[in-house]
């Protein structure tokens, strides 16, 4: 039995480094890999048998929730290509008046929501931002080099902003529905 | 989590909240956001002719300390010249209002929202 990898999210579902992975291959061999970890394989074997096993589900469960996340499978592939020292820096707040503005905007929007209607129509746009952002995240990963991290952080930022937009849109939604 | 009773206070009854006319050449307007947890903060200061801000004026969507952190702001910078205003550290903001570790990234928007109000309003005044 091997111990702990060493090995990188990507590389431990044998996956290529990149951030448009194919979602079906990930989710078949974490299934595949997960069955061969499984507690009940190992309820015979030496302790540290088992706890070698466990520790493996546990990196297989953290890499998975990763990685099927395009949000945080981007910001994971990110910091594959900073230095820790990069990744440590990281700033507090960011200053993109245009983009803040328009996030206000749509708070403000969200906030005068009052049927559920408008509300879905709401959900619906901010969904369809979302992906359009995650599709040119695509295209700046693919031309991923040093000059070009700070672009695709700041365009994952903007996604993390659309993100928390649409979980308060779902807080009304529940709200709504009473 | 249990927030503090100050903050508590300012997320009950936040003080200034509002709005003030970006286009007028006597406000200077801070906008800032925080990636992490996706809050956003606007921040307003009207300044007389004496370099004296006399008025602030906030809205932030985001968590109970984001909130507190911007309404305890337009307290303190009231009556401040903006070079008064402009050493404000995030960390008078976080003792007052006792903040936890986890929250004093709250206090560090708040900071860089009247900073970033300060340069505004110089940037219409140069």
């Amino acid at each position: 039995m091997p111990s702990p990898s060493k090995k990188n999210y990507f590389e431990l579902f044998a996956l290529p480094c990149t951030f448009d992975i194919d979602l079906k291959a990930l989710k078949e061999c974490y299934q595949l890999l997960q069955k061969n970890f499984h507690p009940d394989r190992y309820a015979s074997k030496p302790d540290h048998e088992k706890r070698l096993a466990m520790q493996h589900a546990t990196e297989l469960n953290d890499a998975y929730s990763v990685l099927k996340d395009p949000l945080k499978r981007g910001f994971y592939l990110l910091s594959l290509y900073r230095s820790n020292e990069q990744n440590l820096s990281e700033e507090v707040s960011i200053k993109d008046s245009a983009f803040l503005m328009q996030q206000f905007e749509l708070r403000e929007a969200l906030a005068a929501i009052k049927t559920l209607d408008e509300l879905l129509l709401f959900i619906k746009k901010t969904d369809a931002s979302i992906n359009e952002t995650i599709e040119q995240l695509k295209t700046e990963f693919k031309k991923i080099s040093p000059d070009n991290l700070s672009t695709i952080e700041s365009t994952l930022n903007k996604i993390q902003f659309m993100v928390k937009l649409r979980e308060e849109a779902f807080l009304l939604e529940e709200e709504l529905m009473g | 989590m249990a927030y503090s009773e100050k903050v508590l206070d300012h997320y009950e009854n936040p003080r200034n909240v509002g709005v003030l006319d970006k286009n007028d050449d006597s406000v200077g307007t801070g906008m800032v956001g925080a990636p992490a947890c996706g809050d956003v903060m606007r921040l307003q200061i009207k300044v007389n002719d004496d370099g004296v801000i006399e008025e602030a004026r906030f809205k932030t969507y985001g968590c109970g300390s984001a909130i507190a952190s911007s309404s305890l702001l337009t307290e303190m910078v009231k009556g401040k010249t903006l070079d008064e205003a402009g050493t404000i550290k995030n960390s008078d903001i976080a003792e007052e209002l006792a903040l936890p570790p986890v929250k004093v990234h709250c206090s560090v928007l708040a900071e860089d929202a009247v900073k970033a109000a300060i340069d505004d309003y110089k940037s219409k005044h140069k």
